[in-house]
């Protein structure tokens, strides 16, 4: 990420830290940058801010990991052949259209209160980006480019490695982006639900207690870990597509 | 399916070849016969049914009736010059190649066609004329036994296109695959082809073998008699004729 990314942020910042230093906000609507880094020190020295971010961690990676993957092989089986066309599309759509936070409490009823429907919700609102997008590039494929591969004589396999695969990256990341963000949202409504552990267990207990620089330090976190993720679709953006020649603005 | 591959034979023949979508019959009853290393151009107004019948003789295509005898090694390449946009130039050409020496081929063919120092660039930072060179060598590099050209060279400026035309001689001197064409230019055909072909209709109205020596001067008193004639049996008048 380059500096003049981070300039808004840090904007965001400096005017926090001057309405809450002026007073123009009492510290019980608003705590102070100071006081939000202190109980950041504090939680992370008894090492319940690393043990709460590792577990948070492993499930947004876990369900990511499981909705991307799916969410791309559903795509190409959808794209490439008719009859994935006509029994997973439809399907797709109608689960898109069911809100998945909806279906939490089912997941909890049938998997129980473990790591299993929160995998799972997260895995579900991370799958339909990756999905809606990447189908949507294999269907906007130039068939020329793909009996051009046949042409060049190759096989079945070969035109989804070296022709699908690749026209539908700029698209995917696209949607990966997007499914970054859902996987975040949907691990806070995971975690605010029920879980013994992870950053929604530290900002459930923050409300019981009315500890808003506790609120506050999550909110940072969540935004850091936003941004971060942003950051590394751009990263990959920057290594995947140099083949392409798009607009960087004026 | 009707379509025959015999490896002994030579050339490509065509045995009553008709298409039809739905009601609407684009090439009725036809018969051809190239024989090997010819080079055919096929000349026609838009609609005649031109592409159409290379897409039968490459197999994208194979709602046809009728027999098509072609050897399997045959390649095609499109007025779009169709690279993969997301493979660098030797890739592009690499791409299918199966023998173990695949990128010296490539390599060399890409030399022949002018682009040695290119090979590491993406199809989006060429020109026409260069992603087009590449698609020809890309096309060559398979050393197929049919080439099909279909208007190859429609997109290119006029300049770039005489050079095309020029680079096309030189390499079929060194691969000679028998090469079937399309082509709205007239002058191309009769510069480039052994034969030129009119179609019309969804049949073939016209066929003379051109028999100028090379190099083909354009003003020549001979080329101006095929040109004449070609013009005739595609519809125009030389008054009429703009140049």
């Amino acid at each position: 990420m380059r500096i003049r990314h981070l300039a808004g942020p840090s904007l965001l910042l400096i005017v926090w830290w001057v309405a809450t230093a002026l007073g123009w906000v009492g510290s019980d609507t608003l705590p102070s940058p100071a006081s939000v880094v202190d109980v950041g020190v504090r939680l992370a020295d008894s090492g319940e801010l690393s043990r709460a971010l590792i577990s948070s961690l492993q499930r947004v990676l876990l369900g990511l990991g499981f909705g991307v993957a799916g969410g791309m092989v559903i795509a190409i089986l959808a794209g490439w052949s008719r009859i994935g066309e006509s029994l997973l599309d439809s399907t797709m759509q109608v689960i898109k259209a069911v809100p998945s936070v909806a279906l939490a409490p089912l997941f909890v009823v049938w998997l129980g209160i473990d790591e299993a429907p929160k995998v799972l919700l997260i895995a579900l609102s991370t799958s339909m980006p990756i999905y809606m997008n990447t189908y949507g590039a294999i269907r906007n494929l130039d068939v020329r480019l793909v009996e051009t591969g046949r042409l060049l004589g190759l096989g079945q396999r070969e035109i989804v490695r070296h022709v699908v695969v690749p026209s539908t990256v700029p698209a995917f990341l696209v949607g990966l982006r997007v499914s970054m963000a859902n996987a975040w949202i949907a691990l806070i409504f995971a975690e605010q639900i029920n879980a013994e552990n992870g950053l929604g267990k530290l900002m459930s207990d923050a409300r019981t207690w009315l500890r808003l620089d506790i609120m506050m330090l999550l909110l940072v976190i969540y935004a850091v870990l936003g941004l971060s993720s942003y950051s590394f679709v751009r990263f990959l953006e920057r290594r995947l597509l140099q083949w392409r020649r798009g607009f960087a603005g004026t | 399916m009707a379509q025959g591959i015999r490896r002994d034979m030579s050339g490509l023949t065509l045995s009553g070849v008709g298409r039809a979508f739905g009601s609407h019959v684009v090439l009725e009853d036809l018969d051809l016969q190239v024989s090997k290393g010819e080079f055919v151009a096929i000349l026609g107004h838009s609609g005649c049914g031109k592409s159409t019948l290379l897409r039968v003789i490459a197999g994208l295509d194979d709602g046809y009736t009728g027999e098509i005898e072609a050897t399997a090694e045959r390649v095609m390449v499109f007025q779009d010059p169709s690279l993969f946009p997301w493979k660098r130039v030797l890739a592009n050409v690499m791409l299918g190649l199966r023998s173990a020496d695949a990128e010296s081929v490539a390599r060399r063919v890409l030399g022949e066609v002018g682009l040695e120092s290119h090979l590491r660039q993406w199809p989006a930072t060429l020109s026409g004329g260069e992603a087009q060179r590449v698609a020809l060598a890309r096309a060559l590099a398979r050393d197929p036994e049919l080439l099909l050209l279909d208007e190859p060279f429609g997109a290119l400026d006029a300049l770039s296109r005489l050079r095309m035309q020029d680079l096309l001689i030189q390499m079929r001197a060194t691969y000679r695959p028998t090469t079937l064409m399309v082509t709205h230019d007239v002058e191309e055909a009769i510069a480039l082809a052994d034969r030129v072909m009119v179609l019309d209709e969804g049949r073939f109205v016209f066929d003379r073998r051109v028999d100028i020596a090379s190099p083909r001067k354009r003003t020549s008193p001979a080329f101006q008699a095929v040109r004449a004639d070609v013009l005739e049996a595609l519809g125009v008048s030389i008054g009429d004729h703009v140049d």
